[in-house]
């Protein structure tokens, strides 16, 4: 008798799935997809975590669209983030070290100046070649590019208000949310971005002229590369940190020290462990009113140009969530479970806007997982092998445990350090600074995490990454032949002193 | 004469690293070592016992000269470094010609059984090492055996398995002297061995991964839009009404009327459809929404 209902049910259910595509299909005028069928995938957003699901959304043969607000692709990373920070990095740096470290090198250069607005022209070019390849890609990868503010109508409808007028409806089997994240305003709304005098991170890639005096609030790895990029153009930066240590989370602390010192040495000057009340604009300049974090200590600081950059909340201002019943935590997160899936059965969620670091990596990987979902029903992101990068000079990258966690969780570990001082390559090229720190576990040598600084620490740290992705052991890198002479000699002969010792040191 | 004393002290400090290293490294399950024919120099590759200064099973204790070995060069004092009882004497007093790291005297420790110690069978050592201490430092086999195994044997065997295998479980699985190590069960990417699972096969280690646990992934479930209920006959019917009258309304402008035909036409028996799900039809209310979710876990 129960299996006759469970079967009549069925039936039901089939038919009455079948009414249903029929009725769809009376709206079939309103929507883009409609005249072919709908969609198989629809992500919103074309950041990295977007654009790269979509990508391979089509490559798996899904019938795919890709919704875009900003009028270009590759989102906050590609237009007003990673991409243009490091163009102004990599460029400041040239200008830096041909004013003040060529002559020793035996090169002179004479007449050395900066011509601010060409070099914001290079960062632009950067920007706007990467953006077309990604508009390229798509082409050939048959995604199709919608340019508007999507919206849920409902779980398989989204309304696009499109950028060049009009509006449309697209109808999606599955929707993956990847609309990112957006500057977060100073906490309490106290100091409000202008992105002229006091800006965001975005503001900072665009100032017109070199501030005389600048002040980076919060000493995380935004401040830290921005704060770096003007200073070596000749800013005179004070970083105002409230933690006691600079480099952002998951930073170990011993990197972090030797971190800052190289950076004070490179002419930054650190107020940690210090609170911003307030910022001002006076006759011209920002007027900062500063406090111990213990409360006891107050200190003016005066600034032509205040750069905020206390972090990032995320994005899904118009999305219509409520409509479709997507469920958000306190902070403002779309809550998933381990398969990206938000509350709504075909509603997936990658990147920023979701929990965990907000990088652009980690936001391609949970793209293509989240796609593997779709169409094969697993996927794999591994959230323990996640690299940080900070893009200073030297650059400063790690992936795994610091010494502190692992302290905290009585775990009992080796450490092998190998300073670049040691290392002929750094040597040679008389880049020498930083060093190479791994953490092992004690009895089986499994590597738990890698922390670099010093120069291509950000290259370098992708070995460390596939070590760890396969379970290995400092003794499986120590063994393992190391061009020479090269920097990831060092990466070695550190994890030759995990185990061991090492050869040079 | 200095110049005796002096290697006599290089020698004898040679030795004791030799000794250290390999007692440090079979102390635990193996007290027994082999004490083998130390080089005089990097260009020495053998030389003969002039006199053994201790008898068998006599204990010594550091500092004690054990014998004396003579060269071409020079006669030379052979001192322990360690406590320890001779436990067998393999080359004896006169022996000549004998090979550097060739074994000629076991070692015990005070309160092993010694009686029943067998000399080595005949090793087929390669050339002699200009580093007598690799030699020595040559772990034995794991097995309690009365006598050490050569060891010469297993720098010819690879291991073999079906998976790629990283150097440091090559090197524990030659030095494990593991026979079999697909029987290690492997914690790596798609069953791969790493050097934990080897050291924990062996007993080296508590557990593939040690002291480090893998933190639990707290993994959120975010809340489900709506509890699901089975259907009975009246809320379907119920559901199939107000689905169509909603539709009914809210379709702006219907390109084809929903005629009782075409209504009726889907009750009948199905015909052949696309296998795909279908999408979720756009609906006004949750009730639809979630019974729609229902039907899809049902086909």
């Amino acid at each position: 008798m129960l299996q006759l209902q469970r079967a009549t049910q069925k039936n039901v259910a089939r038919r009455l799935r079948k009414a249903t595509v029929q009725l769809g299909a009376w709206n079939s005028h309103r929507g883009l997809a409609t005249s072919s069928g709908p969609y198989d995938a629809v992500i919103i957003g074309g950041g990295p975590g977007g654009y790269v699901a979509a990508i391979k959304a089509a490559q798996l043969g899904l019938k795919t669209a890709c919704i875009e607000k900003r009028g270009s692709l590759g989102g906050t990373c590609l237009n007003v983030g990673c991409i243009p920070s490091k163009a102004m990095l990599n460029n400041s740096h040239l200008y830096h070290q041909t004013k003040h470290d060529l002559q020793k090198r035996g090169i002179d250069v004479a007449g050395v100046s900066l011509n601010l607005p060409q070099m914001l022209q290079a960062k632009e070019q950067s920007v706007v070649g990467l953006t077309k390849g990604i508009e390229m890609l798509f082409k050939q990868n048959k995604v199709d590019y919608i340019k508007g503010s999507a919206s849920f109508v409902s779980a398989t409808r989204i309304a696009v208000q499109l950028n060049d007028g009009g509006s449309t409806e697209v109808e999606a089997k599955n929707v993956i949310i990847a609309t990112g994240s957006e500057v977060a305003p100073f906490p309490g709304g106290a100091i409000e971005i202008d992105e002229k005098q006091i800006v965001s991170s975005t503001g900072a890639l665009e100032l017109q002229k070199v501030p005389e005096k600048m002040v980076v609030i919060g000493g995380g790895i935004i401040g830290l590369e921005m704060g770096s990029v003007w200073s070596r153009l000749g800013a005179e930066v004070t970083v105002v940190e409230f933690l006691g240590a600079i480099g952002g989370a998951g930073i170990d602390e011993e990197v972090a020290k030797q971190f800052q010192k190289i950076l004070t040495k490179q002419g930054i000057k650190f107020k940690l462990n210090t609170k911003v009340l307030s910022a001002d604009k006076q006759g011209g300049n920002v007027i900062i009113q500063t406090e111990s974090a213990k409360g006891d200590k107050q200190e003016t600081l005066e600034a032509d140009v205040v750069l905020v950059a206390v972090g990032r909340r995320p994005y899904t201002e118009g999305l219509n969530l409520e409509a479709v019943g997507i469920e958000k935590d306190n902070k403002g997160r779309i809550v998933i479970d381990d398969q990206f899936n938000t509350s709504v059965k075909n509603i997936k969620c990658i990147g920023d806007v979701t929990f965990g670091p907000m990088l652009a990596h980690k936001a391609e990987e949970e793209g293509i997982a989240a796609v593997e979902y779709i169409n094969a029903g697993h996927g794999h992101v591994n959230y323990n092998g996640i690299p940080s990068v900070v893009y200073t000079h030297p650059e400063v990258a790690w992936v795994g445990k610091t010494e502190q966690e692992l302290k905290a969780a009585g775990v009992k570990y080796n450490i092998g350090k190998f300073p670049f001082a040691a290392n002929s390559r750094a040597k040679t090229n008389q880049d020498s600074e930083g060093f190479v720190k791994f953490i092992s576990e004690k009895e089986t040598d499994r590597i738990l995490g890698v922390h670099i600084i010093g120069p291509n620490a950000g290259e370098m740290v992708s070995e460390a990454v596939l070590a760890m992705e396969y379970g290995a052991s400092s003794e499986d890198i120590a063994r393992t032949t190391h061009a020479h002479p090269t920097l990831s000699e060092a990466f070695k002969e550190a994890a030759m002193a995990a185990y061991g010792k090492a050869i040079h040191f | 004469m200095m110049r005796p004393a002096r290697q006599a002290l290089s020698l004898a400090r040679s030795l004791s690293r030799a000794q250290r290293r390999a007692l440090h490294q079979t102390k635990a399950r193996y007290a027994i070592t082999n004490l083998e024919m130390p080089a005089m120099s990097p260009t020495m590759t053998e030389g003969g016992i002039s006199s053994w200064k201790k008898r068998e099973g006599e204990s010594f204790s550091a500092g004690d000269v054990l014998l004396e070995i003579e060269t071409d060069k020079a006669t030379i004092d052979v001192e322990a470094q360690e406590d320890g009882i001779l436990g067998k004497i393999i080359a004896q007093d006169g022996s000549k010609n004998v090979q550097v790291g060739k074994v000629i005297a076991l070692l015990a420790e005070e309160g092993d059984d010694i009686s029943n110690l067998e000399a080595p069978k005949e090793e087929s050592k390669p050339a002699p090492s200009p580093q007598p201490e690799t030699q020595a430092a040559a772990p034995p086999p794991p097995a309690p055996a009365p006598a050490p195994q050569p060891t010469a044997s297993k720098a010819s065997h690879h291991p073999k398995h079906s998976k790629h295998l990283m150097p440091s479980v090559i090197r524990l699985l030659i030095e494990g002297n593991v026979a079999d190590a697909e029987a290690i069960p492997g914690t790596g990417v798609r069953g791969m061995l790493t050097k934990g699972d080897v050291l924990a096969y062996l007993g080296r280690a508590s557990s593939p991964t040690g002291t480090f646990k893998e933190a639990k992934k707290e993994v959120s479930e975010p809340k489900r839009v709506e509890e699901v209920k089975p259907l009975d006959g009246a809320a379907i019917r119920q559901l199939i009404v107000s689905g169509l009258a909603a539709k009914m309304k809210l379709a702006p402008t219907p390109t084809t009327p929903a005629t009782f035909d075409d209504i009726i036409a889907d009750y009948l028996p199905p015909s052949r459809s696309s296998p795909k799900a279908a999408p979720i039809p756009f609906s006004s209310t949750k009730v639809q929404d979630s019974s729609a979710e229902y039907f899809d876990g049902l086909l």
